[in-house]
């Protein structure tokens, strides 16, 4: 009898060990990606409610200009917002198109002439989870805040513009337009 | 076996038990916690777009109606009307551009809930785009109303911001370029390119593509863009005896360090384009009203408050000095010296050259002072005057004279001016500007009626047809209709562009508003003549006398009393009043000589309404190069109906002696809301042939006509495209012209679509 109970102990305690374990090793890689699901669940919330307006662009001395408004209903943290030129013969596939260069060939500012500030970001996902970029610098504002962008668009290409939610350390593009000079 | 089955179920359990607490209970704690984000984010988006088309449609339906004022004054105004009920509409921001960037036109937020008028922060007489972002990320861009349309060019200019800029342009032997040198005088070369080469590019050149979207609109400091074959450079002066290049084959690249290349573009009055600016070669050439009081009306608007613009050439063909006499023995008031600011009053006419005469107000330049043409050595005196009710002149002169520093059909003449006198009847400040600055101003005293004599014929290029000599206490004009020889004492020599006359006095920036292209305070506009719009008219013996359209490619012989004749029927050469054509169209004078359209020698001006672009014909001639315009407006028609249009190339306008004309050779293109409508071109031997059109007739018989059915304003697009043919000399005239005329419904013949129809009020999302 003895040795049925410590046989059934030891499997008791086997079963606890490894039931531990698994638990241990789920746990441990559920977690992280809870986390990042989640995040990417409150992106795709951002991003099914955002709107964003570009108005025609005018030109100046600075190449072309427009006022861009990243509207958001009922959210007040900040976005970053960033620019990058991409042929308009790949316009088709805007949604999958990713900057070249981790820096934007676009000035942003906010329309009474005060500039914005640049941040680095990344790496930035698409609101299902794809990797975009590893690292950009764009601007970061107020969401529902109209700004200027300026600079100058080749002639063939078009601007893209991003608008970028963090969330736990996590960056989604949750908005995208482009324009055309 | 008790023992296996008791160890079996504890296995069992322990198993179940390492699911549930690994797996099942961390998913339902995961799911338990996770709001269903993607339902609430498809209601979000559902709403949130819900409420922005909403509040776009409201907007689209007139709650508010938006619109957009350029005030007389020049301050720019944005009225919200609601029309059904208040639907209060949130604005995040309304900005405006200053030519560099988007800026504030308005500080902060503003709701608006009710009718509403606001005064935006924007400059005096600033005429471009608001944007007006809403609440839910609606933008809504106006322009203000204004008669005419945008037109762009297919020239670009370099701009370099400072001294240290520069800008280049490279040929690449790879791709067996090839150029072409033009040179100020000798041959033009071609050249191979056999070697990378750089070529400097000076503050000013102007780059001609081959169509107005060959470059982006605007090319920025380091970017790098190709230029076309048939690009042609055009250098502000010559480099080396060189004036253009040409890219010939393949192609070359531009670049621009700290500047950057802008296309030509600006807002145009109106129609017709055209290169012709009328002349007055003879003191008997003139246009004026018929005379419509013999049974009742008026001759001229009997203005009391108005401006009068003008643009001119003054040439030595004007055989009066400006002389204001006064009652004393005729004592010329000028002789005691000239003075701005200063208001010479006179029992009698000024004499001059009346370059323009609005019954009781006038523009007068001499050749001169007092009685000695040319005494000034081709000096030419400006000046303004108005006729009060109790007969007396009143006369402001600008106490520089303009001197005649190029040539005019052999005359010596000034360069083109333009010319503007203005009274406020309320205020008595009267003004006289040249070139958009104020050159002269006194202040009479206010309320100061002037001579609103219904009698006196408004003019152009002479008021008096009498004997020379002759001192006038009044001036009764010359109609347009009479074959008549006109005085020296109050007959203009040189030529004449665009005449605008306006019921109110406009103030200083709204007459440099003017002077820049714009059109300011536009439903004041009693006249505009362009003096180049002409139509053969019947002239029925009915009093009032009635005119009627006809068409003819004949020239009217003159003589049999007062009338020019086509087969025997008496026909004038009718100038619309391009503002309303059915009130103040002019006649041209027919007499010992009848005005002629030319273009003035040594610069190329193309008027678009009243709006002058320069270009150098020689090279243009040189290069063969082509030179498009694309013009765009809303086309408003005053009723629905369907419209016969015909574009008019320069088919025989009247008047003209064709023989002394080169004519270019001219393409036009007319698109309706997108669709091509019109296509044809007439070659410089003035052949016309229709390419397209929906009216096979007008293919076949190459009638540059077609129709179409106007149910409300429509978008209208027009390219004209011209060249000068070659061995074009600059001693020749130039004979360039595009206009649209149109049937409305219940006309028997074609008329010019008044510029009031072509207009730029609009927004866009």
């Amino acid at each position: 009898m003895v040795s049925v109970a410590a046989s059934e102990f030891l499997l008791v305690a086997a079963a606890l060990v490894i039931g531990l374990v698994f638990f241990g090793l789920t746990q441990a890689l559920i977690i992280p990606q809870d986390a990042f699901t989640l995040a990417e669940q409150q992106a795709r919330t951002l991003a099914s409610a955002s709107l964003i307006s570009v108005s025609p662009p005018d030109i100046g001395t600075n190449g072309y200009s427009f006022v861009v408004y990243p509207y958001i209903p009922g959210f007040n943290g900040n976005v970053t917002v960033f620019m990058f030129e991409e042929p308009a013969s790949l316009l088709p596939s805007i949604a999958v198109l990713t900057p070249q260069s981790s820096s934007t060939p676009f000035s942003a500012s906010f329309p009474n002439g005060t500039s914005m500030t640049k941040v680095t970001v990344g790496p930035v996902y698409d609101t299902n989870g794809h990797e975009l970029t590893q690292s950009i610098t764009g601007y970061t504002l107020p969401a529902n805040h109209p700004f200027v962008i300026s600079g100058t668009i080749p002639k063939g290409e078009i601007l893209i513009i991003w608008v970028i939610y963090s969330t736990g350390n996590y960056y989604f593009r949750v908005a995208y337009t482009y324009t055309t000079g | 076996m008790i023992v296996v089955k008791a160890q079996a179920s504890v296995i069992v359990g322990l198993i179940f038990m390492i699911i549930l607490f690994s797996v099942i209970i961390p998913f339902l704690a995961f799911t338990m916690t996770s709001p269903s984000y993607d339902i609430q984010g498809k209601q979000y988006v559902s709403q949130a777009t819900q409420a922005r088309d909403q509040q776009m449609f409201q907007i689209e339906s007139g709650d508010p109606l938006i619109s957009y004022v350029l005030t007389p004054s020049g301050q720019d105004v944005l009225n919200f009307e609601f029309l059904h009920g208040f639907y209060p509409l949130q604005i995040r921001g309304i900005y405006y551009f200053n030519g560099t960037s988007w800026v504030p036109a308005y500080p902060g937020n503003l709701t608006v809930s009710s009718d509403l008028t606001i005064y935006l922060f924007t400059p005096s007489f600033y005429s471009g785009p608001i944007d007006i972002v809403t609440s839910y990320a609606n933008q809504i861009v106006l322009y203000p109303k204004q008669f005419g349309g945008l037109e762009c060019t297919n020239i670009w200019t370099l701009f370099l911001n400072n001294q240290q800029s520069s800008a280049y342009v490279t040929l690449y032997p790879g791709q067996n370029t090839q150029v072409e040198y033009i040179y100020a005088t000798g041959s033009p070369s071609e050249q191979n390119v056999i070697s990378t080469t750089t070529l400097n590019l000076p503050n000013g050149t102007e780059i001609f593509e081959p169509n107005t979207t060959a470059l982006p609109t605007v090319i920025g400091s380091g970017e790098i863009v190709a230029l076309p074959n048939g690009t042609t450079i055009i250098f502000p002066n010559s480099n080396n005896e060189v004036v253009a290049i040409k890219i010939i084959k393949d192609y070359a690249t531009v670049q621009v360090n700290e500047g950057y290349i802008l296309q030509k573009c600006l807002h145009a009055n109106g129609l017709p384009l055209s290169s012709f600016l009328t002349g007055y070669q003879s003191d008997s050439d003139h246009i004026g009203m018929l005379n419509g009081t013999k049974y009742g009306g008026s001759n001229n608007p009997m203005l009391q408050n108005q401006t009068i613009i003008q643009w001119v050439i003054p040439d030595s063909g004007i055989h009066q000095g400006l002389d204001i006499l006064g009652s004393q023995n005729y004592v010329n008031l000028l002789l005691n010296g000239i003075y701005g600011n200063k208001p010479y009053y006179s029992n009698y006419a000024p004499l001059g050259g009346y370059a323009v005469w609005t019954g009781d107000a006038g523009i007068v330049i001499g050749n001169g002072i007092a009685n000695s043409p040319g005494g000034g050595n081709n000096n030419f005196y400006i000046a303004f005057t108005v006729q009060l009710y109790n007969g007396t002149w009143v006369t402001i002169v600008d106490p520089n004279p303009v001197p005649a520093e190029t040539t005019l059909n052999g005359n010596q003449a000034t360069y083109l001016m333009m010319i503007a006198g203005s009274y406020d009847n309320s205020t008595g400040v009267m003004s006289l500007y040249v070139n958009g600055s104020l050159v002269s101003q006194v202040q009479l005293k206010p309320n100061l009626q002037l001579n609103n004599s219904p009698l006196s014929i408004i003019d152009v290029g002479s008021v008096y047809n009498g004997s020379n000599g002759n001192l006038l206490e009044s001036l009764p004009g010359v109609a347009g209709d009479v074959f008549t020889s006109d005085s020296q004492n109050y007959s203009f020599d040189g030529a004449l562009g665009p005449t605008i006359i306006y019921n109110v006095s406009l103030t200083p920036k709204a007459i440099s508003f003017l002077y820049h292209g714009g059109l300011p305070d536009f439903n004041d506009i009693k006249v505009m003549w362009t003096q180049n719009y002409i139509v053969y008219s019947k002239i029925l013996r009915v009093y009032p006398l009635q005119t009627e359209n006809c068409y003819s490619t004949q020239q009217p012989t003159g003589g049999n009393g007062q009338y020019g004749y086509i087969n025997s029927q008496m026909v004038g050469y009718e100038v619309y009043n391009l503002v309303n054509e059915n009130q103040y169209d002019a006649f041209w004078g027919l007499g010992d000589a009848m005005p002629t359209a030319f273009t003035p020698y040594g610069a190329l001006v193309i008027w678009s309404g009243a709006t002058p672009l320069l270009f150098n014909s020689t090279i243009l001639s040189e290069t063969g190069q082509n030179v498009t315009i694309e013009y765009q407006a809303n086309l408003v028609p005053p009723e629905k109906g369907t419209y016969n249009f015909s574009f008019n190339f320069t088919d025989c306008p009247p008047g003209i002696n064709a023989g002394q004309v080169v004519w270019a050779n001219e393409y036009g293109q007319v698109y309706i809301n997108g669709k091509l409508v019109f296509s044809g071109n007439m070659s410089s031997n003035k052949q016309i042939h229709v390419l397209y059109s929906d009216d096979p007739s007008a293919i076949s018989k190459n009638q540059p006509k077609f129709d179409y059915t106007l149910t409300g304003s429509v978008n209208i697009t027009i390219v004209f495209t011209f060249n000068i043919p070659p061995g074009y000399s600059t001693s020749e005239p130039l004979g360039i012209f595009f206009g649209l005329m149109w049937k409305p419904p219940g006309y028997s013949s074609f008329v010019p679509v008044p510029i009031s129809s072509f207009q730029t009020s609009g927004w866009f999302v």
